[in-house]
């Protein structure tokens, strides 16, 4: 079915009477769009299908300098007018965020507002402009961004924890860059990395709330369907090698008042069929209030914050135990709990509450999300990202469902048991002043 | 002390049928941190966190599975004032959430074991909360609007670690026995099947309740008063500046919000000079918060990196002490009344409906049609913008909260004002022995 020019890909039921409903515009645009008519407004978000992931060796940070660039000025609008175009008209909430895999920008309208919406988003995705001067200048809010990064212990370890799990893909940097790196970036390749990545093809626009399809479709269509198309070339994936040893590291850091220790173990990514098990398994352990691990370490006071689960990206995932541990508690002692409960999954140990509890915690938190325009957004978007699936949040109910006992028990011997991984802590300073 | 349009057992209620989902908040009103002493610091808070600990059927574990079962998501919590429950589950499950929640409520046990669990998580908290760079900025900023005193401090070792089972107990029968208001109720079942069950939930007192008090003033600055958090490897800086704003009620917060949208929010005139002009930090912000009956604060944020406090600092107090009449902000301001008519549709979200009947019945606010509320927006001209301005924006009088190096900030302070008091505290000393 066509609509104004649009294809219909796809119709996706999502909670209630609520749908999403799928085109691709002729240059290759993604849109989805979900009615809810409960109050006269929506949400705006324009999903670019590249991250930090995508940069080429040695140049991480530019995909979220360039982000911020995004803000300054069109061949259309000057510095300032994009703004003041959003406040001027009632938007709210205008941001963006740069991930391994994504790049987002989000805004909400009211109801009136659409054609404005989409000619503010089309206007920066053809017709951008980095001025040498405004580029400097960002750098130094970049800059105070990564300096507030570096007063936080827990993205110090991250920092370099990922960096010793990974050895060649990507996912081993930050999103952030280092800051000689930022120093050094160039109007040149901000705009190479612009002319190659920012384009309707590389692009889904979510839009949730109180708009008709046919309208949205129509002025869509208008405002970006003479933006041509890219050659895009798929991110060349690195595949990681299978981890042959155990790895460990230990960091001091100003800040961090109780030592903070994570440990990770490989895992593929969220379409794969082990990923449901996989999610499930995290889920056991810390979902909810009767979760094992909240009950073994949270609940008896050995940790103050606690995380287990099957973290995502798009090529693959990593699966993270991370716990600040009080005084008094050492790792080793943390780690056993952890490293029992697994054993209990593996050995089929769950009971069919337990499951029925991961089931209805993820099934609120969908109705909740559905509540909310913009977080019901952020749920198709992620699924456009992460599997080209914009029901993949709505649907993974159903995988979860799927998951057997013995599928349970296999995952968590090949993925952790038997399995290498990479451990770091970052410990307070010896006599630092807190 | 109830306000005089706030009845005991008033429901605030919304229909929401997008999903079968039913969210409750029952405000305990005057069951707040208020409540405590300087020895019994810590008790409200703990006694929250013991609430679902256990009852004589159920132990804490096999509590929290049976209302998970439920698909329900049920905790306490305090604020200066209230005692909250929030309940939210599927609304197919309805009568079993209530009805463990009513068990809760009859019978709660309070184990001593538990206590000194959340004792000690009561602890570890406050200590890791130290880590936060924000938070501890907050945190110095409340120090300083409650004097030092015990509201304005994380907790306190000694009480936490006093707090006994029997206190806890008395602290709850007195909670539930405060007037109650049921503070949000967004569901997709009819109001009346809703207040019936509430109704049930609350029916039981065991005798007198505590009584709401009102909020505790804030401290006024007088002259500069700067508190420097120490925090020697700090990457960047981070302060909150303030001095005291208007009330939630009053009339003139339209001039008021107006003006300093212009001034402070993402698009605004400082944010504009600070970080778009100069790139000297990462965000720069003006807003008022806090705003109860109480008289909230207009305050000034920003967390310039470390090798642009010296040029920051005093330009923001620059912008602080001019700007009513820079032609950057009044042209910022002459867009602002579209700009907030614009916003009116945000008001008819159900959530925010809810909110705006709570201030309504609590502070006096009324609820504004689309008509009434653009003819508000469009009384507000630079001329009414100016007059409160003049009588709010109070540079010279300003609680000067950072966190950061002191031999870097103090002397950049001393520069913008020599007769600024300066006090340096460590992290730890916001939290009690």
């Amino acid at each position: 079915m066509t609509i104004n020019r649009c294809d219909l890909v796809e119709e996706i039921p999502l909670v209630g009477s609520l749908t999403a409903r799928r085109f691709r515009l002729q240059n290759g645009l993604s849109v989805a769009v979900v009615e809810d008519h409960t109050t006269p407004i929506f949400s705006y978000q324009t999903w670019y299908r590249v991250g930090s992931a995508d940069e080429a060796p040695g140049r991480q940070g530019l995909a979220h300098l360039f982000e911020h660039m995004m803000f300054r000025k069109t061949s259309r609008r000057a510095m300032g007018v994009f703004d003041r175009e959003v406040n001027l008209n009632g938007g709210t909430g205008l941001n963006a965020y740069t991930a391994r895999d994504q790049t987002v920008y989000h805004f909400m309208f009211p109801a009136d507002k659409l054609a404005l919406a989409a000619d503010l988003e089309a206007d920066r995705m053809q017709n951008l402009v980095i001025d040498e001067e405004m580029f400097e200048t960002e750098k130094g809010a970049v800059l105070a961004e990564k300096n507030r990064t570096l007063d936080d212990p827990l993205r110090a370890l991250w920092e370099v924890l990922y960096k010793k799990a990974y050895t060649v893909h990507n996912y081993r940097y930050t999103t952030i860059g280092d800051v000689e790196t930022i120093k050094s970036f160039t109007v040149r390749e901000a705009e190479d990395f612009y002319r190659k990545f920012y384009a309707p093809n590389n692009a889904l626009v979510v839009v949730v709330g109180d708009v008709n399809t046919p309208d949205v479709l129509k002025i869509l269509d208008e405002k970006y369907g003479g933006i041509p198309s890219s050659e895009l070339s798929s991110r060349a994936v690195t595949v990681e090698p299978p981890q042959e040893d155990d790895r460990s590291l230990t960091i001091s850091h100003p800040k961090a008042v109780k030592p903070i220790s994570a440990r990770l173990w490989h895992v593929p990514n969220v379409e794969h069929r082990d990923y449901p098990a996989l999610a499930m398994l995290g889920r056991i352990l810390t979902s909810g209030k009767s979760a094992v691990l909240r009950e073994r370490l949270v609940y008896s006071a050995k940790v103050t914050e606690l995380v287990a689960d099957a973290f995502n990206s798009r090529d693959c995932g990593m699966f993270e135990f991370l716990v600040q541990r009080v005084d008094g508690i050492p790792y080793d002692e943390v780690e056993e709990v952890f490293l029992t409960a697994v054993d209990e999954m593996a050995a089929g140990n769950v009971s069919a509450d337990q499951i029925q509890v991961v089931k209805n915690n993820l099934q609120r938190g969908l109705y909740q999300s559905a509540l909310s325009p913009s977080n019901l957004a952020r749920n198709l978007g992620e699924g456009y990202i992460m599997a080209d699936n914009l029901a993949m949040q709505f649907t993974f109910i159903e995988r979860i469902g799927r998951v057997t006992l013995e599928d349970l028990s296999s995952v968590v011997r090949r993925y952790i048991l038997d399995a290498k991984s990479t451990t770091g802590h970052v410990l307070p300073v010896e006599g630092a002043a807190q | 002390m109830m306000p005089s349009s706030i009845v005991d057992h008033q429901l605030f209620y919304e229909q929401d049928n997008r999903t079968p989902l039913t969210s409750v908040t029952i405000a305990f009103l005057g069951g707040g941190l208020q409540q405590e002493t300087d020895a019994t610091a810590g008790l409200a808070r703990i006694t929250a966190k013991m609430l679902f600990r256990g009852t004589s059927k159920h132990d804490r574990e096999s509590l929290a599975r049976a209302f998970e079962i439920l698909g329900a998501d049920v905790s306490a919590t305090v604020t200066e004032t209230e005692f909250f429950i929030t309940l939210s589950g599927f609304s197919r499950n309805i009568d079993q959430m209530f009805d463990l929640l009513l068990e809760v409520l009859n019978d709660a046990q309070f184990p001593e074991k538990e206590l000194e669990l959340v004792k000690q998580q009561q602890l570890n908290a406050m200590e890791a909360s130290l880590q936060e760079p924000e938070r501890v900025l907050m945190q110095a900023h409340s120090f300083a609007l409650f004097s030092g005193g015990r509201m304005g401090k994380i907790g306190s070792r000694s009480s936490v670690r006093s707090v006994t089972r029997a206190q806890v107990n008395d602290y709850y029968q007195h909670v539930r026995s405060c007037a109650i208001i049921y503070r949000t109720a967004l569901t997709d079942l009819p109001e009346e099947e809703i207040r019936r069950r509430l109704d049930r939930l609350t029916a039981h007192r065991t005798g007198p309740g505590f009584t709401l008090r009102p909020e505790e003033p804030y401290a006024v600055a007088e002259g500069h008063q700067a508190i420097i958090v120490q925090s020697e490897d700090a990457a960047n800086d981070r302060l909150i500046w303030s001095h005291t704003a208007l009330a939630a009620n009053d009339d003139r917060r339209y001039d008021l919000g107006l003006a300093l949208d212009a001034f402070g929010s993402f698009e605004g005139y400082l944010f504009d000079v600070l970080r778009n002009k100069n790139g000297w930090c990462y965000g720069a912000y003006a807003f008022q918060m806090n705003a109860t009956l109480r008289p909230g604060r207009v305050s000034y944020y920003s967390d310039p990196s470390k090798d642009f406090s010296a040029q920051l600092m005093p330009e923001l107090m620059r912008l602080i002490e001019t700007f009513p009449e820079a032609g950057e902000f009044t042209e910022r301001l002459a867009l602002r009344p579209t700009t907030f008519k614009n916003r009116y549709n945000y008001q008819l979200d159900p959530k925010y409906k809810l909110s705006a009947q709570l201030q309504r019945d609590l502070y006096g606010i009324p609820i504004l049609s689309r008509e009434e509320y653009c003819a508000r927006i469009d009384a507000v001209t630079l001329d009414s913008a100016r007059t409160v301005l003049s009588s709010v924006i109070d540079p010279k009088n300003m609680f000067m909260v950072f966190y950061g190096e002191e031999k870097r900030i103090e002397p950049i302070l001393r520069t913008m004002d020599s007769s600024v008091t300066i006090r340096t505290m460590n992290k730890e000393e916001m939290i009690n022995p």
